[in-house]
């Protein structure tokens, strides 16, 4: 008896205790508002939606080849890779002392021709005269008719050696033009043995040529870029993307260019396939503050499925159930309710609701 | 007694409701967190820079090989050691020219012939001329004075045509013999440019050498340039460049640009080299230690997420964590992962946004 008053005793005091503890309220902490009890809600509201990928791509100048006409041997290499040309400049020259050796020779052989030929016909024709001459003494001394045999002989003699004048001079013209031709073959040569700056622009590569180096004509031997005209090279956007794009530009350092699709070279393209290289796209763009330079790094962006001034929440306040799409909708006192919607483009980020929502209800967003 | 206990129990229970409804916290306050366990940053536009880089080399783009000149040579003697420095003209090749002697000998004494032959054949015939012009004078007949003075007229043209087309054979038969003597005497081949002599190909003396055969390379280290190897084409034509030389404990960093690159040739065309030309350096380049830096890819003013700041969905997509009117908020974006640990986020955020850093 006297241990169970005790224990009750024990008890009680305890009891008296902890209610001294409750009586002072300065030590409480203050109460925090428990986390989540705010839930994530967004008003539907009016804006853009578009869809937006990005490639890779550099400005690049239009770069040209350039190389010999007529095969050869290199005599001179006047430039080097990444030297500003000017137009006109001689950039290689092909070796043509065998070319202009055999000019000369020809040529000289061309103004024997003449010479001779001039010495064989003076020569002749002073043939025919003294045949005439020989003609008119016998006409002379034909007074009674017995030399007009040997008249006869002798005029054909003067019409033999006239046509053969003739026959001589149209066969020498013959000659002369073939030498003729020969020589315009070989000055014709000769004006194609340099490769000339077609503009003002920067060898930007070029094979290792050197003097004494044989090269092959039509051989593209270095590439010369015109900076003046600029466009962008990247990676490889398929054209039926490129067609259905509301816009297709690129960012270049901070300002935007709007980009056109540059028509593709057929014969370039089915080269690239053949030997397995990789395909790019290309693009004009226009730079009017003329600040864009070869070489800048420019990002490609295609927006598509652009839409202006539609209804939109975020995507992952849209549900999905059974084939049809819902929102949770805020009322008046707090409260969720589902509603289903239609919806039109949908994105990981926002989708649009054309149907069962209105502009500034709010909708609860899923975390 | 058994009253008794029951009344205690009844109580004790009423004291200790007691208890409870006068505490103001079962509870220690310590154990509450007093402040969010994540931190935050405010969304800006930035730029951003890919880097690449790569060890370059030096290229000496006027290198150029002395040649073999002669079509009939043997290799005499190297007159030059690879590393020597030459100047324009000097001689590194003594080649053996061969020449057939007994051809020069013979069109030398062809040509002495026919230089007798037409002195004698136009003495005679200026003689014949003399005397039918000296026995002209008694010819009275007017016809046959005007046949003589044809045929006076005839041998002088004759005459003039034969010196012509002698003097024409022989000037052949000359130029024919000095282009035989100017090859036996030129047998030294010489540099084409001052420089270096870098590469001595091999031969031995008496070797044949064909004519246009590369003999010695000389690199002018006027215009060197800086290359790199391309094969990935990160180095684009006109990028600028930084570029490091030297060795450690005293490197040099400079700028430069990119004067030349194969990305701008057709593919099929491309050897996998750029080359860079150092922005107004007039000191010696050094090969020792050289690399190339340049930026690959380049953005300004976008907005650039770190990428544990994005997270990837079960579902596919990536969100962010946003802080909003004091609470998270989860908001899906569209966005480019860059080089790690970059993300560029294309849309779904703006300039300003709280993004929650975990």
């Amino acid at each position: 008896m006297k241990k169970k008053a005790l224990a009750l005793l024990a008890a009680f005091c305890l009891l008296l205790t902890g209610c001294q503890q409750g009586e002072n309220p300065q030590d409480a902490p203050e109460l925090l508002e428990p986390v989540g009890v705010k839930t994530d809600r967004q008003a539907a509201y009016y804006g853009e939606i578009s869809k937006l990928e990005t490639y890779g791509a550099f400005v690049v100048p239009a770069v040209e080849p350039l190389s010999f006409e007529v095969s050869g041997r290199v005599s001179k290499v006047n430039v080097i890779i990444g030297q500003d040309v000017k137009k006109g400049d001689v950039l290689v020259e092909l070796d043509q002392e065998d070319l202009e050796d055999q000019y000369a020779d020809r040529k000289s052989e061309y103004d024997y021709t003449i010479r001779c030929n001039d010495y064989d016909n003076r020569l002749a024709q002073l043939n025919i005269d003294m045949l005439n001459l020989e003609l008119d003494q016998l006409r002379k001394g034909n007074a009674d008719g017995s030399l007009d045999r040997e008249i006869q002989l002798k005029a054909l003699d003067v019409r033999a050696a006239e046509l053969t004048l003739r026959q001589s001079k149209e066969q020498q013209a013959l000659g002369l033009s073939m030498q003729e031709a020969a020589l315009a073959e070989l000055e014709e040569k000769m004006g194609r043995n340099t490769i000339v700056a077609p503009f003002d622009g920067r060898i930007v590569y070029g094979t290792q040529i050197q003097r004494g180096d044989n090269v092959a004509a039509f051989s593209d031997l270095l590439y010369i870029a015109d900076e003046t005209q600029l466009f962008l090279e990247g990676d490889y956007i398929a054209e039926s993307k490129l067609k259905v794009a509301d816009r297709v530009y690129a960012r270049i350092g901070k300002n935007e260019y709007d980009l056109t699709l540059r028509p593709v070279d057929e014969e370039e393209y089915v080269s690239v396939l053949l030997s397995g290289g990789t395909k790019t796209t290309r693009f004009d763009f226009t730079d009017e503050t003329g600040t864009v330079a070869a070489g800048a790094y420019a990002a490609v962006c295609v927006e598509t499925h652009h839409l202006d001034n539609v209804l939109l929440v975020p995507s992952n306040a849209v549900f999905s159930d059974a084939g049809s799409k819902y929102v949770y909708v805020y009322t008046d006192d707090e409260s969720r309710e589902r509603r289903d919607v239609a919806t039109g483009l949908t994105t990981s980020w926002l989708t649009q609701i054309t149907d069962g929502l209105e502009e500034g209800e709010e909708v609860y967003v899923a975390d | 007694m058994l009253r008794t206990k029951r009344l205690c129990a009844l109580a004790l229970v009423m004291l200790l409701c007691f208890a409870a409804a006068r505490s103001e916290s079962l509870i220690s306050s310590d154990s509450f967190l007093s402040e969010a366990s994540f931190t935050t940053r405010t969304l800006e536009k930035s730029d951003y820079a890919k880097e690449v880089s790569c060890g370059g080399g030096l290229f000496y783009p006027r290198t150029v090989n002395a040649i073999n000149e002669f079509p009939n040579a043997k290799y005499g003697e190297c007159l030059v050691e690879r590393g020597d420095m030459v100047e324009k003209g000097d001689a590194l090749i003594r080649m053996e020219v061969n020449i057939d002697e007994v051809a020069l000998l013979s069109a030398q004494y062809q040509l002495q012939n026919s230089l007798e032959d037409y002195e004698k054949g136009v003495e005679a015939r200026e003689k014949f001329i003399e005397e039918f012009r000296k026995n002209m004078q008694s010819i009275t007949d007017q016809d046959e004075r005007r046949m003589a003075t044809l045929q006076l007229q005839r041998m002088r043209l004759e005459l003039e045509s034969y010196s012509y087309r002698q003097e024409y054979s022989m000037e052949r038969q000359q130029k024919s013999i000095d282009e035989m003597i100017e090859t036996r005497d030129t047998n030294i081949i010489v540099a084409p440019a001052s420089g270096k002599v870098s590469n001595i190909f091999f031969k031995r003396e008496g070797d044949v050498s064909y004519e246009g055969e590369p003999l010695v390379t000389i690199e002018p280290t006027e215009d060197a340039l800086i290359y790199v190897t391309n094969g990935n084409n990160a180095f684009k034509y006109n990028m600028p460049v930084k570029v490091e030389m030297g060795i450690a404990g005293n490197r040099e960093t400079l700028t430069g640009r990119i004067v030349a690159a194969d990305t701008v040739i057709p593919e099929i065309a491309r050897t996998g080299y750029a080359f860079i030309r150092l922005d107004d350096y007039e000191g010696t380049l050094e090969s020792a230690g050289l690399r190339v830096f340049a930026n690959a890819m380049t953005l300004e003013d976008v907005l650039i997420l770190h990428s544990e700041e994005q997270t990837k969905a079960d579902g596919g997509g990536y969100y962010v964590k946003l802080l909003d009117d004091d609470m998270v908020k989860y908001r899906y974006i569209n966005s480019v992962i860059l080089q790690y640990p970059n993300v560029w986020v294309l849309q779904g955020l703006s300039e300003g946004d709280q993004i929650i850093q975990e």
